[in-house]
């Protein structure tokens, strides 16, 4: 009895760690982090959510550029009802973490990432030794270029992962007629010896607000994922 | 330097004519005066340019000109000595605006070391004869009068000072004495004023004489003068200034004066009553403004000081001069004291300003009353105008207007209009707004030369009414709940019994506002920037403001100017748009009528609705689309907004599509590129296709809106075919 008292209480430690590994940013001092948690996203929804959904909303409203993992296995998506605290982004993030708590979330250089608390997906953590775009138009086009990355493609081997084909889809357009697009709109983006989601995280942070989503589903011995750019 | 100034809407020529001492005349070259024009010219410039003889120094100037209304022309010569920096302001006289043939005025000797010179000017063709009488305490003034006779347009300059003059009696050191002018000719025939001066100090004051007939009050009022640390820009620091008012009983009997000091101190304005002054008739009285002050409590620091001075007795028996100048006696500012029952002083003022080399231009309008007035500014100058909104003048109060400020900072009117920062002159005009007692002033000095002018030009005719309202931005204005930018201002525009226009003037402040329906839209507190409008639900709401103006007529039999109440309203539609659906819009060439041509591409480029590389590599099919939002009634909307899109009804051989989220700029509208492929050199077999239903939310104002439209999308190869379908099978 006693080993099991003790058991528990690890896990009640270890649980209390995870939450904490979030929130050790969450507190950071950095005041563009802080800035970043205190704005404004007025999360409500009237039907029960899938966390993706949740974020993408929450990251579109606080017009933050983000990412997002999400990791799922075979049947449907788990949908919650979210009720956060208050208004800021912080409370969102905290109230999507609560439903699923074996999440956690953190930012770096001004981008907040959604991740499992542990076992990142191993193709995020592949390093790139060099990726750079000009004034690029589509974060998915940078995404796309990012997969095509030789050391990618070959991690995608390594890992037995296959992709998903991906959409086009919705994009910002001018009126027929207005003025003509402006060249400088387009974004940079460059990055030596980084991580496939350091790299992802550069792009969208060059971009400003958009976000990029990973997914990835086991089922039945078949691992396959995608990344969207589901902000844009 | 002679200054002419047309505050009305008409072009007249002037035709001027110069007379030296001796009343000799010189016609100089016709000049052409624009509405709402000031001109400038140098004097010895049109000597010059007319060859005359060099006894044209000194004298006296008349114009002569057509003009619906005799004070369309405002006209002050400045004299100004930039080696003495000595600066006297002679203004315009109108004949027919003299009642008697009496001018009275003051004489100051405030030490040994000063020079008063009288001047003294026949206007007419004929001989005048004229007596000059000073007045006052026997103490200060050992007085024996003087006659003389002016010749013909001659300009007679009396060094009062002058001990060899015929009269030789002089006004002791550090008093003051009256001076009485009479004269045998016709009210008007002869002008005088006084110059006061230390050459060695540059020092220098003019003093002036008026008809006491003409005068309609016992209220005389002055603004703007300096005490102690001075509110202007720009002087030395450790500059302080004295204010001097020197007030003259005119008339046969006692009289007591009442001096109240207004200003503002540590932000808050103050009205102060000075000591009652006993006059006895022909006394006269020096006041140290500050002095007094002090001995009321009150140290300091003054800003916007103004003075009035309340008397008993006939109108025109108190008469004042007031000055402001600094501790070295250089810097010195005439402070032009107004009867404020006189309609022409108190009803508008056009004044000229400057902004050539350092010279600063301030116009100052002060509030005579005890109760709260209101007026307008416009100052406008060649090519443009500039409108301030409605001010409102507390008790005794004052304002002033720093025109370099306004044009260096180029801050906007109410709408949207700055002064070119290359404009370096124009008129000021302020309009009271209903029967006040508002007088004013332009204020035009150069600290690095040492000299002041003021020029207070009267606008003539009935000040200007209320003509007209209208809102502003104008139109249907249409929103979104949860806008919170809508911003309406209420603009009047004022015209004068001569048709001019005026404005627009910014009076949303002091207008009522209201909503036909504040479960549509609802209303902030008005200010100057605006009425802030909040969209709160869909439908059509009308914003109704009344303002209350001041319309003015003329009196048919008295020709008198009456100022009526009349309440001008003003209207503005509201609609607020709810996002409902979204339609096909025609965006060429990619998606001409909202829907582009099937692409089949096989190693190629897909190319989003904007004609941007998406994807590279790709083999499989494609289609360029684009929608608009609309609202409830099909009206597109163009605010910012993101929108999502979700699927349902999946059928095919992958998973349906991710949802995504995008930001539509304020004016964008929706694109999507249906695309079904495989990355190169995949590609799609000869039956591989997809359907889904296809649906938007959008979210404006942290608002999100489901929308009521539905796109079945069929896409890929059937039996070879590559098709892309897209229907909007729900509207």
């Amino acid at each position: 009895m006693k080993s099991i008292r003790k058991l528990i209480a690890l896990a009640a430690i270890a649980a209390l760690a995870s939450v904490a590994l979030g929130q050790s940013v969450q507190s950071s001092t950095d005041p563009s982090s802080q800035q970043i948690l205190a704005l404004q996203v007025t999360m409500s929804f009237a039907d029960r959510v899938t966390i993706p959904y949740a974020l993408m909303v929450v990251f579109a409203k606080a017009h933050v550029p983000a990412g997002l993992v999400t990791i799922s296995s075979c049947g449907e998506e788990v949908a919650h009802q979210l009720n956060p605290s208050g208004t800021s982004l912080q409370a969102a993030l905290d109230s999507i973490i609560s439903a699923e708590p074996s999440n956690r979330w953190q930012i770096a250089d001004g981008v907040v990432n959604f991740l499992p608390a542990q076992n990142e997906p191993a193709l995020l953590n592949v390093r790139i030794a060099h990726f750079e775009l000009e004034n690029v138009k589509s974060p998915q086009y940078a995404i796309d270029k990012l997969l095509s990355l030789r050391e990618v493609q070959r991690a995608l081997v390594e890992l037995k992962l296959s992709q998903v084909p991906t959409q086009v889809g919705l994009t910002d357009l001018k009126r027929s007629g207005s003025e003509a697009d402006d060249p400088s709109l387009g974004f940079n983006v460059r990055c030596e010896n980084v991580t496939l989601r350091e790299a992802l995280n550069a792009m969208v942070r060059a971009h400003g607000y958009a976000v990029w989503a990973y997914t990835e589903r086991r089922c039945k011995g078949r691992d396959e994922f995608r990344i969207e750019s589901v902000v844009r | 330097m002679v200054v002419l100034n047309n505050p009305g809407n008409a072009q007249f020529i002037v035709n001027p004519v110069l007379y030296n001492l001796n009343g000799k005349p010189l016609a100089v070259r016709p000049v052409q005066v624009g509405p709402r024009q000031q001109l400038r010219f140098d004097i010895s410039d049109w000597i010059a340019e007319s060859g005359s003889d060099d006894t044209f120094k000194q004298g006296n100037l008349i114009l002569s000109y057509d003009a619906p209304d005799s004070v369309m022309l405002g006209a002050q010569v400045t004299i100004t000595n930039a080696k003495l920096r000595l600066s006297f302001d002679a203004r315009d006289e109108m004949p027919m605006s003299f009642k008697s043939s009496r001018l009275e005025g003051i004489w100051w000797q405030p030490d040994q070391a000063s020079r008063y010179d009288l001047v003294l000017s026949n206007m007419e063709d004929s001989v005048v004869s004229v007596s000059i009488s000073p007045s006052g305490e026997p103490s200060t003034l050992d007085n024996a009068g003087l006659s003389i006779k002016l010749a013909p347009h001659e300009t007679r300059v009396l060094d009062l000072t002058d001990k060899t003059m015929p009269s030789a009696k002089r006004v002791k050191a550090n008093k003051a004495a009256g001076l009485s002018i009479s004269h045998s000719a016709a009210p008007g025939a002869v002008l005088a004023y006084g110059m006061l001066s230390k050459n060695r100090k540059g020092f220098s004051s003019q003093f002036t004489f008026e008809d006491p007939a003409t005068r309609s009050s016992q209220t005389l009022a002055a603004t703007h003068m300096l005490i102690g640390k001075p509110d202007l820009p720009g002087f030395p620091a450790g500059t302080s200034f004295t204010s001097k008012a020197i007030i003259r009983n005119a008339g046969d009997e006692p009289i007591n004066v009442i001096p109240k000091v207004s200003f503002i101190s540590h932000h808050n304005p103050t009205t102060v009553s000075l000591e009652t002054r006993e006059l006895r008739a022909q006394q006269v009285e020096v006041l140290d403004v500050g002095a007094e002050l002090k001995r009321a409590g009150f140290r300091g620091p003054f800003a916007g000081a103004g003075m009035t001075l309340d008397s008993t007795g006939k109108p025109g028996s108190l008469i004042a001069h007031v000055m402001s100048f600094d501790g070295a006696g250089n810097q010195v500012f005439n402070v032009p004291v107004k009867d404020i029952g006189v309609s022409m002083n108190r009803l508008s003022g056009s004044h000229p300003w400057t902004l050539e080399g350092d010279t600063r231009s301030l116009i100052h309008v002060r509030n005579t009353t005890d109760e709260t007035a209101r007026f307008t500014i416009q100052l406008d100058y060649d090519g443009g105008s500039y409108a301030l909104p409605m001010q409102e003048l507390e008790p005794q109060q004052e304002v002033a207007v720093d025109v370099g400020q306004l044009r260096n900072s180029q801050t906007k009117d109410s709408i949207g209009r700055v002064i070119p920062k290359d404009v370096m002159s124009g008129q000021a005009t302020w309009i009271e707004h209903g029967p006040q007692a508002l007088i004013g002033r332009a204020e035009v000095f150069s600290v690095k030369n040492a000299v002041a002018s003021s020029f207070s030009c009267p606008v003539g005719c009935c000040p200007a009414g209320d003509n007209r309202t209208f809102v502003f931005p104008s139109g249907f204005m249409k929103g979104v709940p949860g806008d919170t930018g809508l911003m309406q201002l209420m603009l009047i525009r004022r015209q004068d019994c001569n048709g001019q226009e005026f404005g627009p003037f910014n009076v949303t402040s002091s207008s009522t506002w209201s909503s036909s329906d504040s479960s549509i839209v609802t209303l902030g507190a008005p200010t100057s920037n605006g009425c802030l409008m909040t969209c709160m639900s869909g439908g059509q709401a009308t914003v109704h403001i009344d303002f209350e103006g001041v319309c003015v007529q003329v009196d048919p039999f008295t020709d008198n100017c009456e100022q009526l109440s009349c309440m001008l309203p003003a209207d503005c539609d509201v609609f607020v748009q709810i996002p409902s659906k979204v339609r096909f819009v025609d965006t060429p060439p990619r998606a001409p009528d909202g829907k582009g041509p099937v692409i089949e591409i096989n190693d190629g480029d897909v190319r989003d609705t904007a004609g941007n590389v998406v994807k590279q590599h790709q083999c499989g099919v494609y289609r360029n689309l684009a929608y608009e939002l609309v609202d409830q009634v099909g009206e597109p909307i163009t605010d910012a907004f993101t929108v999502a899109e979700s699927f349902d009804n999946y059928q095919g051989p992958d998973s349906a599509p991710d949802a995504v989220t995008v930001n539509i700029l304020a004016g964008h509208i929706i694109g999507d590129t249906q695309y079904f492929g495989r990355a190169f050199p995949a590609c799609l077999g000869s039956n591989d296709h997809q359907s889904f239903k296809q649906h938007f939310s959008v979210t404006i104002n942290g608002m999100s809106y489901n929308l009521s439209t539905v796109v079945t999308i069929s896409e890929g190869k059937f039996s070879g075919t590559a098709k892309v379908d897209v229907d909007i099978t729900t509207p």
